[in-house]
């Protein structure tokens, strides 16, 4: 299945320290039938650069989706997500959290910094193949969001 | 001398105001009788002697003189006239005194009234009797005492001497006989009105000052007083009346004049005797009973002063300058002194040097306005004589007494409590930071735990999933025990992660009505309920103050084991509620297999089990998470059970949410 409204990959920012899940949702993505690009930051800062375009990343393509670990080193995930709200050009952006932590703090805290929505990470990997490919078809295929034009606004 | 009763004080003057008032009044009607000529008011009856136009004013003057010198706080005029007025009585009396005495003739007889001797008719030339003369003169120079605020004694005296020669004069008149036969009657013959104007006169003079002299015995309290109010108007009265009955009956030839006399003579004696008997008994009674009152009195002084000795407080009293009156044993042990080392020191002898000057300031200060301080309001810090200090609790009792202002002090040394709740600080510290580092360990468990376990899990299970085909029978089993491992692994975590926060993660406790949250709880059950075919029953159950999500907990935790460890028979449960003294005692009955009593207390230690997991599935962090919530409403859980006959869990909550957490610790400061 291909995005026929864009006509293109859809791009996919993955902020995830953990190499072990970056490639579990990698192996997710895969098994997907949706054309997409997973862009991959290890932590908060090159999270943030990657959005703004900063350094290396100039050439950066705006995500279509954002998936957000919450512990991440430098600059963890709770900062990344109040800024990326707090920027006008950003806060459109779906952000999904996808962490370890059932904690009822870190899913408030999260919701109240305008998270799109908060998904724990499940120890079965049926699960966990499962809920990355619901994720990725719920906000890519399902929801509407702003066409281009008004999110470059 | 005993002291003055105010209101026999107030009745004497009472007394000797009328009297003045009716002095003048005879005075005034002599006074009128003569201008009138009107005979009765002159002699009262025509046989009797007339009074004098000097008699009638000097009795005016006079009453007049004892009216103002009994007003109160008469101006310094009122006794100028009173003094004026005495003065002149007393000149009259003397001028007549001396022209009998001498012969002279001055003219003041006539000097008002001219004609009045032949108005009169009877005695010579309108000169008042020799006797009114003296008691004129007499009572003049008395009232002239009084009138100086000095001298009451020699005043008194005088009033005396003129009371009785009046009543002698009083006295003739009652009895009808006639006294020195060989005197011409001008010298005795005193009018009756006039005698009686006297005796007014002169017992209203005596009573003038009744506190003062002769007179203040009459009026004192207690037993002098009273005896001589009893006996004086007896031993003027018992006398006056027997010797005129005796008169009476010898008149009327009943016995002649000795035997009369022994009959006078008996009846004094014998009713002297019974008054002075009745008298003495009344004393003597009155003295018993004032005996008897002081011996109670003793008695209850010295319950209070032995309790004062020997209570565990220390006592001390201070008088109004700060310095010790009282101390008690407990003071001499508490703070090393003797007793004689501390009367009369400065309390701050008590208190540490550093801070004795704020002491005496604090002193002040509470002079100034004393109320009564209890137990429990200040700490402070004593001094004992070797110098150590330690603390103390104190209370303060001001008292009004006789000898002025005290202020009794209990004094309470709290070295061992003190040192208690420093030990219970210490411990809330440990508490607080193990507590702080649990919380720390349940986050660090949450996460970073977590992390490493998916990995292990997801990955065995991708290395099944995509090299399965290409591995044996045996791997697929290694990998089945890899992923079931990390499976478990995570429950632990996570039940361990449940257990720590029934503490910090618990809501106030707040009146939560039981069977709503047993209902939420069946229905949260409701598949296990149903697909075991169980049966849930339950009595009315109480509002208590709970946190309701725990409470539910508890249910679901209980409930869910009656169904999972049942036997044979479809699981019956039963759960009722019933007040236990200030608790309330749940119980959760059901029919399954049971449980041994040895193992009673180890089934609600976390991650106990009494089973294997292929029999009953579960970590065994069910009951010691009951027991968790259970203790933080401040009851406690137990079971009671026989195994393959089913088990009772019961549980307290009480009633009235007890308070669990620690009383804060204040940091008293330390007062002087």
């Amino acid at each position: 299945m291909t995005d026929r409204s864009l006509g293109r990959p859809i791009e996919i920012l993955l902020v995830e320290d953990n190499p072990g899940d970056v490639r579990l949702t990698q192996e997710a993505l895969q098994e997907n039938k949706v054309w997409n690009r997973l862009h991959l930051a290890p932590d908060g800062v090159e999270a943030l650069a990657f959005l703004r375009r900063e350094g290396s990343h100039a050439d950066a393509p705006r995500p279509d989706v954002i998936l957000l670990d919450l512990n991440l080193p430098k600059k963890d995930g709770r900062e990344v997500l109040a800024e990326i709200k707090a920027d006008e050009g950003l806060k459109t952006i779906p952000v999904v959290i996808l962490t370890t932590s059932k904690a009822e703090e870190d899913i408030i805290r999260s919701y109240k910094l305008h998270a799109n929505c908060y998904v724990t990470k499940p120890v079965n990997l049926d699960q966990f193949l499962r809920v990355v490919k619901e994720v990725e078809n719920f906000w890519l295929c399902v929801v509407k969001l702003p066409s281009v034009a008004e999110r470059a606004a | 001398m005993g002291e003055a009763s105010p209101r026999l004080i107030s009745l004497c003057r009472s007394f000797a105001r009328a009297a003045a008032l009716a002095v003048v009044l005879v005075g005034g009607l002599v006074l009128l009788g003569w201008i009138f000529g009107i005979g009765t008011l002159k002699y009262v009856a025509p046989s009797w002697s007339a009074a004098p136009v000097n008699t009638g004013l000097s009795l005016v003057l006079a009453g007049v003189s004892l009216w103002l010198l009994l007003a109160e706080g008469a101006p310094g005029w009122a006794r100028r006239v009173a003094g004026g007025c005495a003065a002149l009585v007393a000149l009259i009396g003397l001028l007549t005194l001396s022209q009998f005495l001498f012969g002279w003739e001055l003219g003041i007889d006539q000097l008002l009234y001219p004609n009045s001797w032949e108005a009169a008719g009877t005695t010579h030339s309108g000169r008042m009797a020799l006797p009114a003369a003296v008691n004129f003169l007499l009572l003049g120079v008395a009232l002239l005492l009084l009138s100086t605020r000095q001298a009451h004694l020699p005043a008194q005296l005088l009033g005396l001497t003129a009371t009785l020669i009046s009543w002698v004069v009083f006295l003739g008149y009652l009895y009808g006989g006639e006294s020195f036969p060989g005197l011409p009657s001008y010298y005795k013959q005193m009018a009756a009105h006039a005698s009686v104007a006297f005796i007014l006169l002169s017992v209203g003079l005596l009573f003038a000052r009744a506190d003062r002299g002769l007179v203040a015995i009459v009026t004192s309290k207690g037993p002098g007083g009273v005896l001589a109010r009893r006996l004086l108007p007896a031993a003027i009265l018992i006398p006056t009346v027997v010797a005129w009955v005796r008169l009476q009956g010898e008149r009327a030839g009943l016995y002649g004049t000795e035997f009369g006399l022994a009959l006078f003579a008996a009846s004094n004696i014998i009713l002297f005797m019974a008054l002075i008997w009745w008298s003495a008994n009344s004393l003597l009674r009155s003295d018993i009973e004032r005996r008897r009152a002081e011996e109670a009195l003793r008695q209850s002084e010295e319950r209070f002063r032995s309790f004062a000795e020997h209570t565990g407080d220390g006592i001390v009293m201070v008088d109004g300058a700060g310095r010790i009156v009282m101390v008690n044993a407990a003071v001499e042990e508490m703070f090393g002194y003797q007793r004689d080392e501390l009367l009369g020191e400065p309390i701050e002898i008590l208190v540490p040097e550093h801070l004795r000057e704020g002491h005496v300031r604090h002193r002040a200060e509470y002079s100034a306005q004393p109320r009564p301080r209890p137990m429990g309001a200040t700490d402070l810090v004593a001094r004992r004589k070797d110098g150590s200090t330690f603390p103390v609790d104190l209370s303060l009792t001001p008292l009004k007494t006789d000898e002025g202002f005290l202020v009794a002090a209990s004094v309470r040394d709290i070295s061992v409590r003190k040192q208690m709740e420093e030990q219970l600080r210490l411990t809330v510290a440990d508490l607080t930071r193990s507590n702080a580092e649990l919380e720390q360990f349940a986050y660090v468990a949450s996460h970073d735990l977590q992390e490493p376990l998916r990995m292990v899990s997801n990955y065995t299970q991708l290395l099944a999933r995509r090299y399965g085909d290409r591995l044996d029978g045996d791997a697929d089993e290694f990998i089945g025990f890899a992923v079931d491992g990390a499976t478990r692994m995570q429950r632990l975590i996570e039940d361990l992660l449940a257990f720590s926060r029934v503490g910090t993660r618990g809501k106030d406790l707040e009146p939560t009505e039981c069977e709503a949250v047993l209902e939420r709880t069946l229905r949260s059950l409701g598949t296990a309920v149903e697909e075991s075919g169980a049966q849930v029953t339950c009595d009315p159950l109480p509002t208590v103050p709970a946190d309701d999500v725990q409470l539910a907990q508890v249910f679901q935790n209980l409930i869910g084991n009656a169904i999972k460890f049942r036997g044979q028979e479809p699981p019956r449960v039963h759960i009722s509620a019933q007040r236990d003294g200030s608790n309330w005692r749940f119980s959760v009955r059901d029919n399954g297999i049971g449980v041994d009593p040895q193992y009673n207390e180890r089934i609600f230690v976390i991650f106990q089990r009494l089973h294997g997991r292929e029999e009953y599935p579960g970590t065994g962090i069910g009951l010691a998470i009951c027991r968790k919530i259970v203790e933080r409403h401040g009851g406690r859980i137990w079971v009671e059970s026989q195994p393959g006959q089913g088990a009772t869990f019961y549980f307290t909550i009480p009633a009235i949410a007890a308070g669990r957490t620690l009383p804060a610790v204040e940091e008293r400061l330390v007062a002087a």
